[in-house]
């Protein structure tokens, strides 16, 4: 899936991932990858700053802990952000009634 | 892009990972703690990546060069970390302001019972009375405000507000080179005003007025140094952010 079509669904998909747990920006990243089966596919340097920028918005919050001698973030969603998740998948389920009302194809010999 | 604070560790080894975390980290002009914080991130993650390449039968340097292109060239992540470490630089000038204010403030109502103007007898508020004194407290009332406001433009546009009213970090910065270039302002106005000749009068001979001159005029200009200096920092944050094209 082309990442311009994900601008605007980013946060929306990273909330829905950390709704399954806490994880680390790569765990989320593999998360959102494998539940896609590979279509949204960005790149994994990119994710970090949407998962920092929700942290700024309350949305997320974040952990330091050492893991194999290194430090590991992990991001856990807060009340807050499961209120914006409750949100978003209403808006998303309107967006999409919308279109689909609109993008399904006529029948066959049909018109509009 | 700018010149960087955090040149590439000249110890760094073969490893692709650290080639490529120096590449990337030798890009971004933010604060020290806030870089290591990013760097410590992206090198996790890097980890995994190899580790979990590894374990699908990777060669070690297959693998690692394979986490490096997962993770995408430092020309398309580079300027997704300057936006975040440009947040991270406006909010910290905020809080620079906003602690430093009452804290230089409190110091010169300290001092000032205590200055007499240049031996006339006269307190330098009587003397600024004569040369429009309301004006001039006018004034730092409105700078006041105007710094106050800057503050919260900051905190809304990168803090929780943010998601209503968007994150907007470009607004963020030229809202902190604002309110550092306010409170230079006040403090060039202060200093002049009242530590100059404060410096000058013989009932600061004591040991307590000599002191409290000398407290508040440092406090003063130690927060004119951070000011400039911070001020030329978001200068340069916002030139690498339309350079990037973020922001």
């Amino acid at each position: 899936m082309r990442a311009e079509r994900l601008k605007g669904h980013l946060d929306a998909l990273l909330l829905a991932t950390l709704e399954q747990g806490p994880q680390h920006g790569y765990g989320i990243i593999r998360s959102l990858h494998d539940s896609t089966d590979g279509r949204v596919d960005l790149p994994t340097g990119t994710v970090y700053p949407a998962l920092h920028r929700l942290e700024r918005a309350g949305l997320v919050t974040s952990t330091w802990s050492s893991h194999g001698g290194r430090r590991r973030r992990t991001y856990s969603l807060t009340p807050a952000g499961r209120r914006a998740l409750t949100d978003e998948r209403s808006q998303w389920q309107v967006f999409r009634d919308t279109l689909s009302n609109v993008l399904e194809p006529l029948p066959e010999g049909g018109t509009t | 892009m700018t010149g960087s604070a955090h040149p590439p560790d000249p110890a760094s080894s073969t490893d692709p990972l650290v080639d490529y975390l120096d590449r990337v980290t030798a890009r971004l002009p933010g604060p020290r703690s806030a870089v290591r914080a990013i760097r410590d991130e992206l090198a996790d993650g890097l980890h995994e990546a190899r580790s979990r390449h590894r374990a699908r039968g990777m060669a070690p340097d297959a693998a690692a060069h394979e986490a490096v292109r997962e993770f995408g060239q430092p020309d398309v992540v580079v300027p997704a970390l300057l936006e975040d470490l440009a947040a991270v630089r406006a909010r910290r000038v905020g809080l620079l302001v906003v602690a430093s204010g009452p804290v230089v403030g409190a110091l010169w109502l300290w001092r000032l019972p205590s200055t007499d103007l240049a031996g006339t007898g006269r307190h330098p508020l009587e003397a600024l009375a004569g040369v429009g004194g309301p004006v001039l407290a006018g004034l730092l009332v409105l700078a006041i405000i105007t710094v106050v406001t800057a503050v919260v433009t900051i905190v809304a546009r990168t803090g929780i507000a943010s998601r209503w009213l968007g994150s907007h970090v470009s607004g963020a910065l030229q809202a902190a080179r604002f309110a550092t270039a306010v409170t230079i302002a006040v403090d060039l106005v202060v200093v002049a005003t009242l530590m100059i000749p404060g410096a000058a009068d013989p009932s600061a001979a004591g040991t307590g007025p000599a002191v409290a001159l000398v407290l508040a005029g440092t406090a003063s200009v130690v927060r004119l140094i951070g000011c400039v200096v911070a001020n030329h920092r978001c200068r340069t944050t916002l030139h690498g952010l339309a350079r990037s094209g973020t922001g």
